[in-house]
């Protein structure tokens, strides 16, 4: 089953769109796709016309330490293929975290992706409603999940004058 | 904005909303033009705190953001961390565990028929619920030693073994549980006034339901025929036959009916895995203890829990924590692009609305985690 859609995924999804289509090291059963940010939105028009009409998630790792990249994991199912998962993911630099909105293509992306704006800093071109959502109101540092905000050190400094169980760090 | 609509603020601690969790409604009258969530209530962090602590620790904290259903939540993170290490759990752990799932599905369709009962003023409604419900919290209380969250699913099987009267005990909750649901199938869902406030309202078509993103009983209650247990079988589920019941219109009492229905169904898988565990009551090998380290790779787990499909995707880089956790919840769908597309497509007062929210039974803390 697996293996059909991996074959089906490699031969009508055109060459210069993806880096690499491959099964996930995790499960067998999830399709993964590696791609270049720039076709993103190529790709998931491509998947949608494909049956993979079922947006499930986008998800974003901070490799802050090891290449200063944002991998970002889109999460599309097809409920006519019997729920197989296909995982498109790809790399954007830290420092200047831009990628295309998907929110007219998938509606609930639109969530999906203020929830990764607020929580990575991860900025989605073309989106219009980028905006604290969850955190309204009760955060102004730095985006949380980030690698490089250390939560522990910030409730000490914050709430603790700096010091754990009374005693100087 | 016109002259002649005006903006109001419902919830946290309205009688209709739906737990922690406020909608800016947008009124024209009594029409409902445009409902947007304000999440937020209770946000800790999870995928943060979570990065913090170790594998087996992280049982602690994987169910806590939903007080329904935290056996599903939790079985995902422990499904997610064997799959990343690599390990198949003993059969005995495997029938018990979906024993414990399933219980939790029953436990978290009765707190929602609490609401739901409350919801259309249904007064008998909630009190029924909550005495079946706490027939199960017993249960479980004598099974793992907690009430409400359990952590009795761990990395590498259950935590301890089952007691000797298991069966005899499972089946007594069952009995009086499916009692009551039957009255409260009576007396609820063959009520006048119920059908005449939920038939025809907050219709949700299968074409939307799917490019929406809905999720569990909302999708099947618009007549989806999708369930993670089917489509990607874990634990036990590939070994019990169940059917998946489905909603025909799509409407807001189709979406009762479909959880009505899923509670007889997980009643009836219970009662085939206990023949299964019955026959290990024996077997001592219930766990297996992993290491504290865990090898650097990825791990997922996917679960149907009681408000629809659940994934945990774990990266690890091979640490005693997690390097990261995301944590996709079911209810974002249900707060935020269905409700929102049921008041854009048809007319919905705001008498309706508490209905048509709690029909689509979210839960707001696993939107905020």
């Amino acid at each position: 089953m697996t293996n059909n859609v991996l074959e089906e995924l490699k031969a009508s999804i055109p060459k210069e769109l993806v880096e690499e289509i491959r099964l996930s090291k995790a499960k067998s059963n999830i399709v993964e796709i590696v791609i270049k940010p720039e076709n993103l939105r190529k790709i998931a028009l491509h998947l949608r016309n494909l049956g993979f009409n079922y947006f499930i998630g986008i998800e974003t790792i901070d490799w802050w330490k090891k290449d200063n990249t944002f991998e970002l994991i889109y999460m599309f199912s097809s409920i006519e293929r019997n729920g197989q998962l296909v995982f498109v993911r790809f790399k954007i630099p830290r420092d200047n975290p831009v990628v295309d909105s998907i929110h007219d293509i998938f509606p609930l992306a639109y969530y999906q992706e203020i929830e990764n704006y607020e929580f990575f800093g991860v900025v989605f071109r073309n989106h219009g409603g980028l905006r604290k959502w969850i955190l309204e109101g009760n955060w102004d540092g730095p985006p949380p999940l980030r690698k490089d905000f250390d939560s522990r050190k910030w409730v000490l400094e914050k709430y603790y004058g700096g010091k754990r169980y009374e005693r100087p760090i | 904005m016109g002259l002649k609509t005006v903006e109001i603020f419902l919830g946290p601690q309205h009688p209709g909303a739906p737990g922690n969790v406020a909608f800016k409604l947008t009124l024209d009258g009594e029409r409902v033009v445009d409902a947007e969530v304000v999440p937020g209530y209770l946000h800790r962090g999870f995928e943060k705190l979570m990065e913090y602590r170790w594998w087996e620790v992280n049982v602690v904290m994987a169910p806590r953001f939903c007080v329904e259903d935290p056996d599903n939540f939790e079985l995902a993170y422990v499904l997610a961390v064997e799959n990343l290490y690599g390990i198949e759990v003993p059969e005995k752990a495997k029938y018990v565990r979906t024993i414990i799932a399933e219980m939790s599905r029953i436990q978290s369709h009765l707190f929602w028929l609490l609401f739901m009962g409350a919801a259309v003023g249904a007064r008998y409604i909630p009190s029924w619920a909550m005495a079946a419900r706490e027939e199960i919290l017993k249960w479980y209380d004598y099974i793992t030693g907690h009430r409400i969250y359990h952590h009795y699913l761990v990395p590498g099987g259950i935590r301890w073994n089952i007691p000797r009267d298991f069966r005899e005990r499972t089946l007594k909750v069952l009995k009086f549980v499916n009692k009551i649901v039957d009255d409260i199938k009576k007396a609820l869902y063959e009520n006048k006034i119920f059908i005449a406030r939920t038939r025809g309202i907050g219709i949700l078509k299968p074409q939307d339901a799917i490019r929406l993103s809905a999720t569990g009983p909302v999708l099947r209650g618009s007549g989806v025929r999708y369930d993670v247990r089917k489509v990607d079988p874990y634990e036990a589920y590939d070994e019990v036959e169940f059917n998946i019941p489905v909603g025909e219109y799509g409407d807001t009492y189709d979406r009762c009916l479909v959880r009505l229905k899923e509670i007889y169904e997980s009643m009836n898988i219970i009662r085939q895995l206990l023949d299964k565990v019955e026959k290990l009551i024996d077997d001592k090998h219930y766990r297996y203890k992993i290491p504290l380290v865990a090898p650097p790779g990825e791990g997922i787990g996917r679960v149907e829990s009681a408000r629809g499909e659940y994934i945990v995707h774990i990266t690890s880089t091979g640490g005693q924590t997690p390097y990261r956790i995301r944590l996709r919840t079911p209810s974002m769908p249900h707060l935020t692009t269905v409700i929102k597309h049921i008041v854009k497509n048809e007319e919905v007062t705001i008498a309706d609305f508490p209905i048509i929210v709690k029909s689509l039974d979210p839960c707001a803390p696993d939107l905020d985690r």
